[in-house]
C-alpha cells in the first residue's frame, strides 16, 4: 500500500487543472491518474474555444461561473507560459457565432438580452453584441461571407488556444511543483475507509487523505458502488480539420477556428451514439456544408483529418461539483467545456476540495440538483 | 532505397511544371517523379512561409499539396500523366 495524501482520478483538462491548483496550494502529495482509455480521451479532442458566450441562459450561477472563468484565461495563459516554457497560443481576439437570415440574427438578439438580464442580476455585464452582416464583414477582412449570413453575435472578450497545449502545459507545471503522474493505470475500485480512502489498480493499491474523481465517463462506474448516481450521459462531437492556410480569420466562430498553424478545424456537432467515437460522412458533410455557408472559400480547401470524442453532458448541460455526502473525502468533477472553465478549476475548485468547507457557488453544482 | 532500376528504360512524360516544358519519369506519383528529378519543394507554407518537401509520401502529411491540372492535390497520391500542368506556386502566396 502506498500513501498519499490527495489522488485525482483522470488526467484530462479538468482533472490536470484540478491537480495543478492543489499542488499550487500546497496540498501535500498529489498523485494523478490517467488510465488513457480511447473512448475516454476527449480532452484531446476539444475545439480550443475559451468561451463564455451564450452560456448560463438556464443559471445564473453558470453564466457567472464561466464568465469569471473566461476573464482568468489571459492571466492563466501567461502563468503557464511562465511556469513550463510552453506557449498554449492564447489568442485574445474575441469570438462569434454567425447568422443566417432574419430570424437567426433577431433569435441570436433576444438570447444575448436575456443573458444580459440574467448577469445583471449577478452584478455582471454581458459584453456581447449583434453585428450587422456589414460590420461582421469588416472585422473579417480578409474572408468572404456567404450571402446566407445576415450577421453575428460577437464579444470581444474571449478567444482560443491549443489544447494539446494547455494539457501538457498543465501536466507539466503539476509535476514541477512535485506532482505525480502515473499514467496507464485503470483505478478498479474505491474503497472509503472513514478518514482516509483506498484505491485499487490492477497492480497496486494507495492510500489517500483526500480523493477527486474526474475520470470524464469513467466516473459513473467508480461511484455507483459507492451508491452515488452521477448524472451525466455522452453526447458525441466530430469535428474536420483542413491543410494549412494563410491565416485569415482573426478570431474563432462557434463553428470554424484557424489555429496558428493555418489550420481550419470545423465543428460542432452533437449526437447521442453511447461510447462510439467513430466519425460519420453524414456529419462531416452537414458540417462543411455549414462552414462553407458561412465561408464559401473554404470549398477548395482539402479536408486532411477528423475526429470523434464523447462530450461529458450533464442533462442541464451544466457542470457537476459534488462532495458525496455519505464519505466527505471524495469529490467529484464530472462537465463538458472544461477548457473555457479551467482558471476556476485551478483557482477555486481545487481551494474548496482542499478547504473541505462549502462554497457558495460550487453547492451550485452539486449532483443533488438532478435528484428532486 | 528505393532506385530507379537502370537496366530498365525509364518511360518519361513531359509535363508543364511552373510554366516550363520538364521531361520526368512515368509510372510513379508527381511527388516521386519530381523528387526523382532533384525538385525537392513541394510548395511553401502558406502559414510559416518556409518552403516544404513531401514527407510521408502516403497521403497523411500533405505537405506535398500542389496545383495539378487546376486543383490543389496531393501530389503523393496523383500518378503522372503526359501534359499535366503542375504548379507549385512559389512566388504566389495569396493564391491559396
Amino acid at each position: 500500500m502506498k500513501t498519499t495524501d490527495v489522488i485525482v482520478i483522470g488526467g484530462g483538462l479538468s482533472g490536470s487543472a484540478t491537480a495543478l491548483g492543489l499542488v499550487k496550494e500546497k496540498a501535500g502529495k498529489v498523485l494523478m491518474f490517467d488510465s488513457q482509455l480511447p473512448s475516454q480521451r476527449l480532452s484531446r479532442a476539444n475545439f480550443g474555444l475559451t468561451w463564455f458566450m451564450c452560456k448560463g441562459g438556464s443559471s445564473s450561477a453558470y453564466a457567472k461561473w464561466c464568465r469569471n472563468a473566461c476573464a482568468q484565461w489571459p492571466e492563466y495563459a501567461a502563468t503557464l507560459e511562465d511556469e513550463t516554457n510552453i506557449n498554449v497560443e492564447l489568442e485574445w481576439t474575441g469570438g462569434a457565432l454567425h447568422a443566417f437570415g432574419e430570424e437567426q440574427w433577431n433569435a441570436h438578439a433576444a438570447s444575448i438580452e436575456k443573458l444580459s438580464g440574467i448577469c445583471a442580476e449577478e452584478g455582471l455585464d454581458y459584453p456581447v453584441s449583434m453585428l450587422s452582416r456589414q460590420e461582421f464583414a469588416e472585422l473579417v477582412p480578409k474572408m468572404q461571407l456567404g450571402e446566407d449570413v445576415s450577421g453575428a453575435m460577437y464579444t470581444p472578450q474571449q478567444g482560443h488556444v491549443n489544447p494539446l497545449k494547455v494539457l501538457a502545459a498543465m501536466r507539466k507545471s503539476f509535476q514541477q511543483l512535485g506532482g505525480e503522474f502515473v499514467g496507464n493505470q485503470n483505478i478498479l475500485e474505491i474503497i472509503p475507509n472513514g478518514d482516509s480512502v483506498t484505491v485499487k489498480t490492477k497492480d497496486e493499491e494507495y492510500s489517500c487523505h483526500k480523493l477527486v474523481v474526474a475520470a470524464g465517463h469513467g466516473c459513473t462506474r467508480l461511484l455507483f458502488p459507492l451508491g452515488y448516481k452521477l448524472n451525466v450521459y455522452p453526447q458525441r462531437g466530430q469535428l474536420l480539420v483542413t491543410e494549412r492556410c494563410e491565416r485569415k480569420l482573426p478570431f474563432p466562430l462557434l463553428a470554424v477556428r484557424q489555429t496558428q498553424d493555418g489550420t481550419y478545424m470545423i465543428g460542432l456537432s452533437t449526437e447521442d451514439v453511447a461510447h462510439d467515437t467513430k466519425i460519420t460522412p453524414q456529419a462531416m458533410q452537414q458540417q462543411a456544408q455549414n462552414a462553407i455557408r458561412i465561408f464559401p472559400e473554404l470549398a477548395k480547401v482539402n479536408w486532411v483529418r477528423a475526429w470523434g470524442a464523447i462530450r461529458v453532458m450533464t442533462p442541464d448541460g451544466i457542470p457537476v461539483y459534488d462532495r458525496l455526502e455519505q464519505h466527505p473525502n471524495i469529490y467529484v468533477m464530472a462537465l463538458h467545456s472544461a477548457l473555457s472553465l479551467n482558471p476556476l478549476h485551478t483557482s477555486v475548485v481545487a481551494p474548496w476540495i482542499l478547504d473541505g468547507s462549502n462554497s457558495e457557488i460550487i453547492s451550485s453544482f452539486s449532483n443533488g440538483r438532478f435528484n428532486v | 532505397m528505393f532506385k530507379i532500376d537502370p537496366s530498365q528504360a525509364q518511360q518519361t512524360v513531359t509535363v508543364l511544371l511552373d510554366g516550363k516544358h520538364k521531361e520526368i519519369p512515368s509510372g510513379m506519383s508527381v511527388a516521386a517523379a519530381l523528387l526523382s528529378c532533384g525538385e525537392i519543394i513541394s510548395r511553401v507554407s502558406p502559414s510559416s512561409k518556409k518552403p516544404c518537401s513531401p514527407h510521408c509520401l502516403m497521403g497523411v502529411c500533405y505537405e506535398c499539396l500542389m496545383e495539378i491540372d487546376g486543383t490543389k492535390k496531393q501530389a503523393c497520391m496523383t500518378e503522372v500523366a503526359e501534359g499535366m500542368v503542375i504548379n507549385r506556386n512559389f512566388t504566389d502566396e495569396e493564391d491559396s
